[in-house]
């Protein structure tokens, strides 16, 4: 018998999808676990009714909307955290982002609780028993398992879409309040949040168009702009791209860029160096456009397409055009 | 200002990750300074060109052999570096946060450094806990994956990427920040540099802990990645496969 | 066996990064076994086909372009054994032909072997950097592609087989070679009855010396004498560790009695590579990296091989070599770990690369010069060299191998005057270095660009030693026709 809670992170007062992603996947454990509860934590003002059809199973969402929380307070969103945990919850879910990153060990280190990182591993009866993650540039995997009573799982997202896997869901909403011990000494303040632009962030794109070395130049990433906003998707780089500045950082996929996690990835004249495929290894569709048949990412892709990109985007781009104007 | 700026090794991209009998093989990895530390180390030696009086100590949990990534990290600007000894070498993220209090304590007693600064995650365990669990340890802030630094007084302004945007965030001394690549460009080292690098302290330091792992990596095996790539031959067929896929909303 | 000839299929093999525009063939086999490969030359003289050679199209000479000939294309030939260790100091690896110098390195590392030639380019195929005898940053220290040859199988003119180990069979007294079996129906060989010059590096016309192995008259033809389909690599243990470093002078004049001191093995230190750049070059790299200091006039990249144990001592006697001769220690990179290592040796890569852009927006191509002389005449051809193209007011480079006084030359014309201009002159250059003893091409080789003023270097005798090698060994005049040998002196010898 446990009692799961899951944290359902906010961002302008709507929730992540990843987050109801964690909590469905949870309500699924506690399914098979009879007695077991699933409980949801929700920091900051925020519209639950909007997503409230994506939420399986049942239970109980604290909602703590004071305006204190709208924007992340490391210490605030702490306290929330710590004092909720005091009613005997065995494991503590997140989603795995940046809030999520940057809260979870030191929430490891005051609950004296197992941080674990990766994807939910689980035992023969369905009970959350660990993580597995990549190591090494991907070139490995390992199995951590928790060495004290309390867990934290701080889980990669889940590929695929939101929904809720019963009709029948029964979230009952109590609304909590900050807990206003301990918090005499604000340690950071988080002043404001500056979002980008229409820009969909890699981390949560569901389609990625990436390029590399190949692409010639910062003009040739103008053909990854139009593909993905034709796919809806978001633009990626190599780390060969963003050294010679042609992209962002915050663009950069692999091992000192993002782990990245969408249905479909689309690598355009990148070769594949270890360290770039250790942010894809949870993609799942891989399609490669590279002129040289052997380069390695042809091992790691789905699909391939050998050809120079500068020849073969336009064409594709013209492809899906004429797609989604007879569809 | 004392700032103290933790290291750890990681294998080179060179490196081969290879298995023998089911265990890792270390004797085809050459390990070099973590990437991210390096942009930690290069922000501690700019703040300390800026601010006069500062100094900068190195710290990391590691095997002797870590003497000479310590060597560059001297030659990049720190003026001391410690390694820090243990027993057994730990891998848990918790543990190594410990050695680090420990190790911080014993240098700098009552008066903790300013700054603590950390690489975001070192490139082979990726785990990317210990620069928040080591503030929550010594009761410092902390802030992690920091992409921009400005100090003004006693205040710190940062910023942090996160998903679709970026996050400004002010706060005092001490504090406890990691360091995310586009935080500074990191330097070369000089001929200059290393020979004067030749002349400062490496000093040892063996701590223990009493406390036993939060976590515990049960098992660690090849990763096989490879797939049968389906090699398409027309753009068309290609847009076929998305809509097949549903990848078309 | 695969034949292709359609046009888009020819194109590729109709260049390489000579310029060369004249090429044209009728086709491109593509041989997936030896004895595919062994078939087509058997029938060749019957159909009176002649082939070209091609590697990968990396060549700076032309080597691999067809004037009417068929093509022989090696890519299929890439097949890559494991390394045989024979002690704990060699191991042997064989590899075919067409593989990837880029593969073949990658393998030996992934072993913890190391096979030493190094050319920059390393898309090339194995077997034609040992039918260039191709050499690079590493051959100060290593020497040539041919000192790492332990065994070839070369398929002959005439289709036959010639399995040869070195030191299996060796130039008597009179320079006579006793084959070990038939060879176009000959027992005997005498080797080319010529001097090479006294230079350390040399690439141009068959190798020849007192005592010689017949593996080394192989090795170097460019193809001329016999596909090299397969090769025994030797490889050494891979090196503990290296220390590389940039260093910047304000003189020249220090900066040449640094490369002295270098090269003294009584001064503790033995680089693996010692390159050079002149200020002009770091002028182009500064768009890249902007750090460059102002006040260099040249700087000399380094890699040196060292030991744990070694590692202070060397650091060391660097540092005292460096200060003695006023290097500019501030401003001087140093790479100590392998990641900052690799990052020294792409801005050395990045060059070239730099220099090819300027080229692509004059729309001009390079003049670039591959002549080396005798350690003691250097001083003179590097002043002779750049004194001209100031007088000329050329935008200029001069770059590379000085530990082998071995620098190259390029002549970056902006219009099409400038470009005849530097073509005159670089016959000029030539007449110079092979006055002062020196080689017409000392890596790059002859290929049919240079073919022309190969006759200078060895005169009429010389070539015409060349070509009645090459016709004991190709009597049919089926391979690479127009490689080293102005195609004359094989015509003419005929009638």
């Amino acid at each position: 018998m446990n009692k799961y809670l899951v944290f359902l992170e906010q961002r302008e007062g709507a929730l992540k999808k990843s987050s109801i992603n964690i909590w469905n996947r949870v309500q699924e454990i506690a399914a098979s676990e009879p007695g077991s509860t699933v409980t949801g934590l929700i920091a900051g003002p925020a519209n639950i009714l909007e997503n409230a059809s994506l939420f399986a199973g049942e239970g109980v969402v604290y909602h703590a909307t004071g305006e204190d929380l709208r924007v992340y307070h490391q210490q605030y969103y702490a306290s929330l955290l710590v004092e909720l945990m005091q009613e005997n919850y065995s494991a503590l879910f997140f989603a795995d982002s940046s809030l999520s990153r940057d809260l979870a060990p030191r929430l490891s280190v005051d609950l004296q609780a197992s941080l674990l990182t990766g994807e939910l591993h689980t035992d023969k009866n369905g009970i959350p028993d660990g993580c597995v993650r990549p190591l090494y540039s991907g070139q490995a995997k390992a199995l951590f398992a928790p060495q004290r009573h309390v867990r934290i799982y701080n889980l990669s997202p889940l590929r695929g879409r939101v929904a809720g896997f019963s009709c029948e869901s029964h979230i009952q909403v109590l609304p909590i309040r900050l807990p206003q011990t301990g918090i005499d000494l604000l340690l950071s303040e988080v002043r404001r949040i500056v979002f980008r632009e229409n820009s969909l962030d890699i981390a949560e794109a569901r389609i990625i168009v990436s390029g590399g070395r190949g692409m010639g130049g910062r003009e040739g990433f103008n053909m990854l702009e139009e593909l993905a906003a034709l796919l809806g998707g978001a633009v990626g780089a190599s780390r060969f791209a963003v050294d010679e500045g042609w992209r962002s950082h915050r663009e950069q996929v692999g091992q000192t860029g993002k782990t990245v996690a969408p249905e479909l990835y689309i690598a355009c004249g990148l070769s594949g160096a270890p360290q770039h495929l250790a942010g894809i290894v949870s993609a799942g569709i891989v399609v490669a456009v590279n002129s040289d048949p052997h380069a390695p990412i042809f091992q790691v892709a789905d699909y391939g397409f050998v050809g120079d990109v500068h020849l073969v985007l336009p064409k594709l781009i013209d492809a899906v055009k004429e797609f989604l104007k007879k569809n | 200002m004392n700032i103290a700026v933790c290291l750890c090794q990681v294998p080179d991209s060179a490196s081969v990750i290879g298995f023998v009998d089911g265990a890792l093989d270390r004797s085809r990895i050459n390990e070099v300074m973590n990437p991210y530390d390096e942009y930690a180390l290069e922000e501690a030696v700019c703040l300390k060109e800026r601010i006069a009086g500062s100094f900068v100590t190195v710290f990391s949990v590691a095997p002797p052999s870590a003497k000479e990534m310590l060597r560059k990290a001297l030659a990049l600007g720190a003026d001391r570096a410690v390694l820090v000894n243990t027993i057994t070498e730990p891998s848990d993220p918790y543990l190594i946060a410990l050695f680090l209090r420990k190790a911080l304590i014993a240098c700098y007693g009552e008066v903790m450094p300013e700054l603590v600064l950390c690489g975001k995650r070192s490139t082979d365990f990726q785990h990317a806990e210990v620069p928040s669990m080591l503030g929550e340890l010594l009761g410092m802030a902390s802030v992690s994956g920091v992409t921009s630094l400005d100090v003004s007084g006693d205040n710190l302004h940062l910023e942090r990427e996160i998903e679709g945007g970026t996050e400004e965030i002010t706060l005092h001394f001490p504090a406890v920040l990691s360091a995310e690549k586009g935080l500074n460009q990191p330097r070369k080292t000089t001929v200059r540099s290393v020979m004067e690098a030749r002349k400062k302290p490496i000093d040892l330091l063996t701590v223990t802990v009493e406390e036993t792992p939060f976590v515990f990596m049960s098992s660690i095996e090849p990763y096989e990645r490879k797939k049968v790539c389906h090699f398409i031959e027309s753009e068309k067929e290609l847009v076929e496969l998305f809509a097949k896929e549903g990848f078309f909303l | 066996m695969i034949y292709k000839h359609d046009q888009a299929s020819i194109q590729g093999f109709l260049e390489d990064t000579s310029n060369l525009k004249t090429g044209h063939t009728p086709g491109v086999f593509f041989p997936e076994t030896v004895e595919e490969l062994e078939e087509l030359l058997k029938e060749a003289a019957l159909k009176t086909r002649r082939f070209t050679v091609a590697g990968n199209g990396t060549g700076t000479t032309g080597g691999r372009i067809p004037m009417g000939d068929y093509v022989i294309s090696m890519q299929k030939l890439d097949r890559i054994g494991e390394p045989e260790m024979l002690s704990g100091e060699h191991a042997i690896m064989t590899v075919q032909g067409g593989a990837l110098l880029e593969n073949v390195q990658k393998k030996a590392e992934q072993c913890g072997w190391f096979y030493p030639p190094d050319p920059t380019e390393k898309l090339c195929f194995i077997g034609s950097t040992i039918a260039n005898n191709s050499s690079g940053a590493r051959s100060f220290k290593y020497g040539p592609t041919r000192d790492h040859i332990a065994r070839l199988l070369i398929l002959l003119p005439r289709g036959e087989r010639l399995d040869l180990s070195r030191g299996s069979c060796m130039a008597d007294k009179n320079g006579i070679f006793h084959l070990p079996q038939l060879i176009a129906g000959k027992m005997t060989l005498r080797r080319p009855d010529y001097l090479m010059p006294a230079t350390s590096k040399h690439n141009a016309g068959y190798f020849s010396r007192e005592g010689m192995d017949l593996i080394d008259l192989f090795i170097g033809s460019e193809g001329t004498l016999g596909v090299i389909v397969e090769a025994d690599l030797m490889l050494i243990p891979q090196p503990l560790a290296i220390i590389s470093a940039l260093v910047h002078f304000r003189t020249l004049n220090d900066l040449f009695r640094f490369v002295a001191l270098l090269k003294e093995p009584v001064n503790g230190v033995s680089p693996r590579a010692i390159e050079f750049f002149d200020k002009n070059s770091l002028r182009f790299l500064s768009q890249k990296y902007p750090d460059m200091p102002e006040e260099s006039e040249g700087a000399v990249f380094i890699e040196q091989e060292t030991t744990r144990e070694t590692d202070d001592l060397t650091l060391d006697a660097l540092f005292t070599i460096m200060e003695s001769c006023n290097a500019m220690t501030d401003n001087s990179w140093i790479a100590l770990d392998r990641e900052e290592q690799s990052r020294l040796r792409e801005f050395r890569h990045t060059l070239p690369l730099l220099v090819n852009e300027w080229l692509s927006r004059q729309k001009e191509s390079k003049i670039s010069t591959d002549m080396a002389v005798p350690d003691e005449r250097f001083a003179e051809l590097f002043d002779f060299y750049r004194n001209s193209c100031e007088q000329e007011g050329f935008v200029y480079i001069i770059f590379g191998h000085i530990g082998n006084a071995h620098l190259h030359l390029n002549i970056l014309p902006r219009n099409r005057d400038e470009f005849m201009q530097a073509k005159k002159l670089y016959r000029n250059f030539v007449h110079k270095a092979l006055a002062l003893g020196g080689t017409l091409s000392a890596e790059h080789g002859i290929g049919k660009l240079k073919a022309e003023y190969l006759v200078e270097l060895y005169h009429y005798e010389g070539i015409k030693e060349m070509a009645r090698i090459k016709k004991s060994l190709d009597p049919d005049l089926i391979l690479n026709i127009g490689n080293i040998i102005p195609a004359a002196y094989l015509e003419t010898e005929n009638h």
